[in-house]
């Protein structure tokens, strides 16, 4: 499960999002977020800051039988997602 | 929906006539560079860093139009920040709406997102995933973050039904064909930034 993950938003079907990995060809967008879950439980999120920049942020990572818990640091939100499918290069979640 | 609160911001900039020494200029220059994608880090707006350096940002605004890193569309910057930074940086293929411009980002809007940031305007969902986020703009509804595409009417999050998330807002992340509008109170907003900390531009 570790490793580079990005929204690739183009593929989202109902509430299923989908994320690929980082070497995917994703074509140009106003913002893109990824998450890199490394294999000690942390993470580092990228996401669309106010001005559209990308901007990190850091939480641990667990997962939880089908939940994929990202605990953010300091007053991030953070987010619980469901896991509906894995493959190596692509990971569907649920809000 | 919302038709009461779509308005034009008659805010109109013009390509320079003069540039900064005071000789005639189309408002356009180019520079031939070694780096073959910026990053989001302002490395385009210095010659140092094999960009060009801006114009005075109190008499001008700076657009730099080059290769992004990352399939990043744009990124601006709000009033108040550094001078040697301020504008906004715009990728080439969704500059203007014509010559290599790439659908769905070949209308211009790109321009018009990043300025109005540059304006003072924040996102939609006032950048908090969670709907606690607030762009400080009252007759735009609280979403819980940014719609992409084109989406489908209502984007309901955040209890704001029956109309949903304003994802046709200029300060959404939409495809460009899919944005349409500011609100009153978005274009008091800019004014005010026009008013205030831009005020060297207003009537130039």
């Amino acid at each position: 499960m570790h490793g580079h993950w990005v929204h690739s938003h183009e593929e989202d079907t109902g509430d299923a999002i989908v994320l690929r990995r980082a070497t995917h060809p994703f074509p140009p967008s106003r913002g893109r977020t990824s998450f890199e879950l490394h294999p000690d439980g942390s993470y580092v999120e990228m996401s669309p800051g106010p001005v559209d920049a990308p901007e990190a942020s850091t939480g641990s990572w667990s997962l939880e039988g089908d939940r994929l818990v990202m605990g953010a640091d300091g007053d991030g939100s953070g987010h619980v997602w469901n896991v509906v499918d894995i493959a190596d290069d692509r990971l569907v979640v649920r809000d | 929906m919302w038709k009461g609160l779509l308005i034009d911001a008659k805010i109109d900039f013009a390509l320079a006539t003069k540039d900064p020494s005071g000789k005639p200029t189309t408002g356009i220059t180019r520079t031939e560079t070694k780096v073959t994608a910026f990053g989001p880090d302002d490395e385009v707006k210095s010659e140092r860093t094999g960009g060009v350096d801006p114009w005075p940002t109190d008499r001008y605004l700076n657009m730099w139009v080059c290769q992004l890193t990352g399939g990043l569309l744009g990124y601006a910057q709000f009033p108040g920040g550094p001078a040697a930074t301020d504008g906004v940086v715009i990728l080439y293929t969704a500059f203007g709406t014509r010559g290599v411009t790439q659908a769905p980002f070949n209308k211009g809007r790109t321009a018009t997102h990043e300025v109005g940031h540059y304006l003072g305007l924040r996102h939609i969902w006032g950048d908090r995933n969670d709907c606690s986020g607030d762009d400080f703009v009252s007759d735009t509804p609280k979403a819980k973050g940014a719609n992409m595409g084109k989406p489908k009417f209502p984007s309901i999050t955040c209890k704001n039904g029956p109309s949903g998330d304003m994802f046709m807002n200029y300060m959404d992340y939409v495809d460009d064909d899919a944005m349409v509008m500011f609100t009153e109170g978005q274009v008091a907003r800019m004014n005010a930034t026009l008013a205030g900390p831009r005020k060297t531009l207003a009537g130039l």
